[in-house]
């Protein structure tokens, strides 16, 4: 009886995408652009990307032991051992959250959202998939976006096009991430929402941080380089679209050590904001690694009549206890403005995150939030999270 | 549960005690890692206790906020057994709010400097060669006054000598350089612990 729930649940999720992270540095993996499609990260990965998630990041606990590394690897495509050609690769994306705020206090509220529903094709032309490109359309469940007083519920996530012109240069056009930082996938970090790289539109609950884009990619065995210029994302209001530029730059300090900067410039009619942040990432054991990011962020909206500055800071340490699980530990500090009447916000976290089989991926963070400020005290904040990524 | 002063110290005498006799308990049970060098820390840590601000019969619970520097020093203990453990002396001052306006009886004190020193015997735990997990109890120890202009007005705040249990990872950055990161809880009148920072192995 045991065998054919496990065969379901192999049949099942061997044909699953997943996103790959920063903090797969701890793999020996420092650029995104060997996994995904976006030379950055985030989306759909590719089918090097999808071999290396079964055979070294997803646990082999549920495989039957007659299926090996190479085996799970050839499995690994979205009809498994079928592959698609070159110009039809398909991937589709569910993430789901369970949260329960102020935990352990009267006030408690629990919720399920339902981050991500969405699907695309990515198609690769020419030699050496010289030509790409991409797209994401889907629901966001708890997202809706509102422009000219319509709800739209089904969007692009993305799309876009890449072009490797040169050896070690690759263009970009389209609905993609802005660029700036590490790209943390947590959209409540503090090093997502306040820089406004993780946001919710004035007017709706969606969660926006693509941009219309063209961007310049420069990799090279010692250091990557990217310029963006954006423009906003399409149904957002037009008050709120940002437009500006970004550029990052990170220097290898070492096979897998990584140091970098970035810079961010955007101005809508309602803000005009600018970033600048440093970064660090590196492997301190096999599977684990360390990320740090720091930076300021300067808002001046259009009624003030002076900007302010604050800063924010991430510590995240990944530590793979065996194959397929992480034990997760987060510090993060924000503050709006330099001065004493702006609160210094903590938030710590202690995790799991668990690869139980391929291109399933599961989440369990417990947060406490603590607010400090000179002339009052107030008591912690307890959230508990549980997270649900699956893709077919 | 708030405990007066007197109480307190009474009652931190007694898990002094306690502590100790788990620390030796571990001590034979712990294992001597050759990872485990001795090492400076400067970390950054904050706690929160519980506040009670009372006038004549009547009294109000709210939050007190430590955070400050913690300049640690690392050391290992053997046994002739073979057996060790780890033992975290440190210093820890910085400044400390309490109190909120929109309280009752309106008790806020601002910026209030302190000192203090902690102790914490750790078991470790060998995750890889540069990741070292710890386990422990500690004591802490730090020194404030609550000062307040009305004479009606006493204020306290958890404990002057607490218990904190405590977990910490610690990874080398490099040959000699490594971070550490610990989270915990007060045992007695208090509420979380966490402090991070970087360290240097002599």
């Amino acid at each position: 009886m045991h065998f054919p729930f496990i065969g379901f649940l192999f049949t099942l999720f061997s044909v699953q995408t997943a996103s790959a992270y920063p903090q797969f540095i701890g793999y020996g993996y420092a650029t995104c652009v060997t996994c995904h499609y976006n030379g950055h990260g985030g989306g759909p990965i590719n089918d090097y990307g999808r071999a290396l998630w079964a055979t070294e990041i997803a646990s082999r606990w549920l495989y039957p032991k007659k299926v090996s590394d190479e085996r799970a690897g050839e499995l690994s495509g979205f009809l498994g051992a079928v592959q698609t050609p070159d110009y039809l690769k398909p991937h589709l994306k569910y993430r789901g959250l369970w949260n329960k705020t102020r935990y352990g206090s009267m006030q408690s509220e629990e919720r399920i959202y339902h981050m991500q529903l969405d699907g695309g094709i990515t198609s690769q032309f020419g030699p050496d998939g010289k030509y790409l490109l991409t797209g994401t359309w889907g629901t966001w469940p708890i997202g809706t976006m509102v422009r000219d007083q319509n709800v739209n519920r089904y969007l692009a996530r993305e799309y876009y096009g890449r072009v490797n012109a040169f050896e070690s240069w690759w263009f970009y056009g389209g609905l993609m991430e802005r660029v700036y930082g590490i790209r943390n996938i947590d959209h409540t970090s503090y090093s997502r929402v306040p820089t406004r790289l993780a946001e919710r539109s004035r007017n709706s609950a969606a969660i926006v941080f693509h941009s219309m884009a063209a961007m310049i990619h420069k990799i090279s065995e010692t250091w990557e380089g990217t310029f963006q210029y954006f423009i906003g994302h399409p149904s957002e209001p037009e008050d709120d679209q940002q437009k500006g530029f970004s550029a990052k730059y990170e220097h290898s300090l070492g096979e897998t050590m990584r140091l970098g900067a970035s810079f961010l410039n955007a101005e809508s009619k309602n803000l005009k904001s600018r970033l600048l942040g440093v970064e660090f990432r590196t492997k301190i054991a096999e599977g684990s690694s360390f990320m740090f990011e720091s930076g300021l962020i300067e808002d001046k909206a259009l009624t003030a009549t002076r900007s302010s500055i604050g800063s924010y800071s991430l510590l995240d340490t990944y530590i793979m206890l065996v194959r397929g699980y992480h034990l997760k530990l987060g510090v993060e500090r924000y503050n709006q403005e330099f001065n004493s009447q702006s609160p210094d916000l903590w938030q710590w976290s202690l995790g799991m995150m668990a690869f139980p089989i391929n291109r399933l991926e599961t989440r369990l963070d417990l947060i406490q939030r603590r607010s400090l400020i000179s002339n009052s005290s107030s008591d912690d904040e307890w959230v508990l999270r549980g997270q649900v990524h699956v893709s077919l | 549960m708030y405990h007066s002063k007197q109480r307190g110290f009474f009652v931190n005498k007694i898990y002094l005690s306690l502590l100790f006799s788990i620390c030796f308990s571990f001590a034979f049970v712990a294992e001597a890692l050759e990872f485990q060098r001795r090492g400076t820390s400067f970390l950054y840590s904050s706690w929160l206790e519980s506040l009670r601000v009372t006038r004549g019969n009547v009294y109000e619970d709210g939050t007190a906020s430590f955070a400050g520097m913690h300049l640690s020093q690392r050391g290992r203990v053997k046994f002739d057994n073979g057996n060790s453990f780890l033992i975290d002396l440190g210093v820890i001052f910085g400044q400390a709010q309490a109190g909120s306006s929109s309280s009752i009886l309106g008790y806020v004190s601002e910026r209030k400097n302190f000192f203090g020193g902690m102790i914490t015997p750790y078991i470790p735990l060998r995750h890889s060669k540069t990741i070292l997990f710890k386990l422990g109890p500690g004591l802490i120890y730090r020194s404030t006054k609550w000062l307040t202009e009305d004479p009606a007005l006493t204020v306290r705040s958890g404990a002057d000598l607490n218990v904190v249990v405590l977990g910490n990872v610690e990874f080398q950055l490099a040959e000699r350089l490594y971070m550490e990161q610990t989270v915990g809880t007060l045992a007695f009148n208090g509420r979380a612990f966490w402090s991070f920072g970087i360290g240097y192995f002599w």
